[in-house]
């Protein structure tokens, strides 16, 4: 199938459809007869390393997220040539649509023993540029009926060890390289597999606005640059499109979705730093120091204001991770990850030093990107402190971000003006976020002059844009999330390591980015967590490869027989005769300190 | 006690039974299903402390008949609960949302039912005429069109190409800064933002009114006091019109079902045009376990229908007196 990959004169990427279709069509029928690749070649005799199969393996069941708009559509798109390659190893795939609550409630509490795969993606949000908080989703005191988000039920106490480790080094460089060593290996178990990256798709009206900032993180909500550099060519209020979840609320903070998050932690609210759409980091209210693996101390600017005036002041700081903290605690702000704090001290007027029980490198890049600096003041009025879960906040609504929501209607709009006082961005117009409940409405808006910018547009439409609206443009960028095959690593057929492989092995990503979009990302050939884009990704010699881009049948039944899994006459696949199908934990339970040594000896609570 | 109080006193009755049956029902309904909104907290990271402490301020520990207590105790104070997603009062986070939907729904389906009576009345008058064979055939074609197909077209058409209306929205962004509450439904904008989705819903419905109104006519049109009617040399308008009084009774049961159904389905045409109302927000609700938002709209629906044959039932008896009667 690699043949069917070309390059063509401008050194793209590229693939001849109808060969690859031609291709694709020919593998299955050879696939559905039974006679794919290995020894089972010859029609209709049972193969396997002795001859002897094991069990049957039975229709796997392939979720995926049935209610996220332009994303639900491409992976619709993608599920079919997932399931051609998985049924080329010899067995069924069911693709079950499933929304996003069902799904990962069901995972995190161990309740739906008849997924195999869940067919996912990863919001591309900016305070994912550090890997912290998806690595911690595999982590094995997540995994289990506990209501933890151990997504792919993956308990690996190797895996646990590591990802404690590069949490708790001792510097940056010696984070660095655990961080590499974590990620390598998940990678090499294969325990959760990429496709390619989550294409970021905005679109702009080129007659009307001035984009400046797209850079490498792309068109979209998690970079924020965009929105601060670009002006209005035409017009006095630039309109962006938006989901209406970000309208509901002022308390922004008891928000689950990440669409809100974006819009009030980077836009309306700044942290002390962030990365830039280039992924390099800039200093916004203040400078950032990473003392030793237990401190970190910030130092405000002179000139960081809140949007009334008033100054931020290390009080502020300190009040806002604070009221992180009491979020957390009292459930209403689910954003809010532990974080060892032994203390946060406002030293003067513009010092802020955080203190850790224990190494914790992460905290510059992760929380303190995350969370934007909150007005103590507005907080205290509005009664956020004695209960964070219930706050409403009057607009003007004061804020520390280059924009200052001046109204709010819940459900259609968020108006904005800009914070003149900002030290880093001057916002040149106004910005109204404009609510808009499904991609179709906005994409109309967008061609009749009544948006000027949409972002998370779906490929179909991104191609609509292009070649249907005059003075409009459709902007692919591939992010630092991929698209990707969460394997239930507790039960079989997916507990076993060489059966990820050979379904990772097994699918077409030239296929899949060619239908998608339109080759517009690169597949990811890597089994991690983060795409090929991320500035962390690891040094591709220390992660597992598959080996070829357009699906390796071959390659993956190998595999598979290598390890004593065979064919019966029909090309049913079989497990090794010897394969021990029980599931790591019984349903409704947690793994156990006896099976899981390390639950002791790490100190983990699943 | 006269026969039209008692009609109306048993009616009451039967009524207020409904709603609380409706009530019970729905109460009943969402504690069974599976977990409660703490699973969803819990999972998204909030600690143990937290969510006993939300369990015991809903009483999501206490056995479901005191929870049904405090319900109703909750109801009867007007405190309907709080979304476990959006944190907000259940009724500050519906009551516009309804009122948009009602706004938009309302009218479109009366006048709807007034433009289908009409055509229906005509038609039926009619049998046998060319009128009466085809010209409901646009109607039906399109009312049994899938909505947002014909919401889509009407976008397409006089929003795209023609450009006469917005595509979307309620109100244009920053036309409604400074405005109380409801002075955007009284502005030209909100007007110009108003015609597609009328039309989508008239277009969506209007083939019920006609095609019930059409077949009541026509049998109306066979009793014997028609033909009366024609003996005594009544002019043919006002024939029809003592025609149509009497084959409307089918139209009148229909009209607040109808209303009801458009109120809590209209999530494609919402959907389409933008629309801030119900029907998305429910959808979503039910996507994110809101369970306190789903009971609540989902009981506002059936309210809306209870109560609408109740008043429906009331003018009934008035319209035909035997009705009154017999009940």
């Amino acid at each position: 199938m690699a043949a069917h990959t070309k390059q063509t004169g401008d050194g793209e990427r590229s693939i001849e459809r109808r060969t690859l279709l031609q291709a694709l069509s020919g593998a299955a029928a050879v696939g559905l007869a039974g006679c794919s690749g290995g020894d089972g070649g010859d029609g209709g005799s049972s193969s396997g390393s002795d001859g002897e199969l094991g069990e049957r393996v039975s229709t796997l069941q392939m979720e995926y997220w049935s209610d996220y708009g332009g994303f639900t559509t491409t992976q619709e798109q993608m599920a079919p040539i997932i399931s051609q390659g998985i049924e080329s190893l010899g067995t069924g795939v069911d693709i079950v649509p499933k929304d996003l609550g069902t799904n990962t409630g069901q995972q995190a509490n161990d309740s739906n023993r008849a997924n195999n795969i869940s067919f996912t993606w990863w919001v591309p949000a900016a305070d994912r540029l550090d890997p912290q908080e998806l690595l911690n989703n595999m982590r094995l005191d997540w995994a289990g009926a506990n209501g933890k988000s151990n997504t792919s039920n993956y308990a690996d106490c190797e895996y646990t060890r590591r990802l404690i480790e590069q949490t708790n080094a001792e510097t940056p460089e010696e984070r660095e390289e655990g961080l590499n060593e974590t990620i390598a290996y998940m990678s090499q178990d294969c325990a959760i597999d990429n496709l390619c990256p989550v294409a970021n798709i905005g679109a702009w009206r080129t007659d009307m606005v001035e984009i400046n900032g797209i850079g490498t993180g792309g068109l979209a909500r998690s970079n924020a640059e965009w929105l601060f550099k670009s002006e209005l060519t035409d017009g006095e209020e630039l309109i962006v499109g938006i989901d209406p979840i970000a309208t509901e609320t002022t308390n922004w903070m008891t928000h689950t979705a990440s669409m809100p998050e974006a819009m009030w932690q980077h836009m309306i609210h700044s942290p002390v730093h962030k990365y830039n759409e280039d992924f390099e980091v800039v200093e916004l209210l203040g400078s950032v120091d990473v003392v030793g693996s237990q401190e970190v101390v910030v130092e405000l600017f002179d000139d960081a204001t809140f949007t009334n005036g008033d100054p931020v002041t290390a009080q502020d700081v300190k009040f806002t991770f604070e009221q992180i903290l009491r979020g957390g605690d009292a459930g209403a702000y689910p954003g809010a990850a532990p974080v060892p704090y032994d203390a946060i001290e406002a030293v003067d007027e513009q010092t802020v030093r955080f203190t850790f029980t224990e190494p914790y490198i992460p905290f510059a890049e992760t929380t303190l990107m995350r969370w934007g600096i909150l007005h103590q003041e507005s907080f205290e009025e509005a009664g956020a402190v004695e209960n964070p879960g219930d706050a409403t906040f009057e607009t003007p609504i004061v804020s520390s971000g280059p924009l200052e929501v001046t109204s709010i209607q819940q459900g259609q709009r968020v108006v904005t003006e800009p914070h003149d006082g900002h030290p880093e961005y001057q916002v040149a117009q106004p910005v109204i976020f404009e609510a808009y409940r499904n991609e179709e409405s906005m994409i109309n808006a967008l061609g009749a002059g009544e948006a000027h910018v949409g972002v998370e547009i779906s490929p179909p439409n991104a191609t609509r844009v292009n070649e249907e609206i005059d003075n409009a443009n459709a902007e692919f960028t591939g992010t630092h999330t991929s698209y990707n095959l969460q394997y239930i690593c507790h039960t079989a057929p997916c507990k076993f390591t060489e059966f990820r492989k050979a379904v990772g092995a097994s699918v077409n990503r030239d296929l899949l980015v060619n239908t998608a979009f339109d080759n517009r990302v690169e597949p990811d050939m890597f089994p991690t967590y983060i795409s090929e884009n991320h500035p962390r990704f690891p040094p591709e010699d220390m992660l597992y490869e598959h080996p070829d881009s357009g699906g390796d049948v071959e390659a993956a039944r190998a595999m598979l027989e290598e390890e004593g899994w065979g064919w019966d006459g029909d090309g049913n696949l079989h497990y090794p005769p010897d394969a021990d199908l029980d599931p790591l934990w019984p349903q409704g339970e947690v793994p156990s300190a006896e099976q899981f040594p390390c639950i002791d000896e790490l100190g983990l609570d699943p | 006690m006269s026969s039209l109080r008692r009609y109306f006193a048993v009616r009451s009755v039967q009524t207020v039974m409904m709603l609380a049956l409706v009530m019970t029902a729905l109460f009943v309904l969402f504690r069974s299903m599976p977990g409660d909104f703490t699973a969803q907290m819990a999972a998204s990271g909030a600690n143990e402390e937290a969510l006993q402490a939300i369990r015991e301020q809903w009483h999501l520990d206490e056995p479901l008949y005191m929870q049904y207590y405090h319900y109703l105790a909750n109801l009867v104070q007007g405190n309907l609960g709080e979304s476990p997603v959006y944190r907000v009062d259940v009724w500050e986070f519906t009551k516009l949302r309804i009122f948009n939907t009602f706004i938009l729904v309302a009218p479109a389906m009366t006048f709807t039912y007034v433009i289908g009576v009409a055509i229906g009345t005509v038609a039926g008058s009619n049998r046998g005429s060319a009128f009466e064979r085809f010209g409901t055939v646009p109607i039906i074609g399109v009312g049994s069109s899938p909505a947002f197909f014909t919401a889509i077209l009407l976008v397409i058409v006089f929003a795209v190409w023609l450009n006469l209306f917005p595509t979307s929205g309620m109100t244009s962004p920053g036309s409604t800064e400074g405005l109380a509450w409801w002075e955007p439904y009284l502005t030209r904008d909100f007007a110009a933002h108003y015609v597609l989705p009328f039309t989508a819903v008239v277009c969506r419905y209007l083939f019920i009114p006609t095609l019930i109104m059409r077949n009541s006519v026509v049998e109306v049109m066979g009793e014997d006091f028609t033909e009366y009617y024609r003996l005594t040399g009544l002019p043919t308008l006002t024939r029809l019109r003592h025609i149509a009084k009497h084959a409307s009774i089918p139209v009148l049961t229909i009209y607040p079902v109808s209303l009801a159904r458009a109120l809590g389905g209209l999530v494609l045409i919402e959907t389409v045009f933008n629309w801030p109302g119900i029907g998305f927000t429910l959808v979503e609700a039910v996507l994110a376990r809101d369970y306190p938002t789903v009971q609540f709209v989902f009981f506002v629906v059936a309210a809306f229908v209870i109560v609408s044959n109740f008043v429906v039932d009331l003018v009934y008896g008035v319209i035909d007196p035997r009705i009154r009667l017999e009940g």
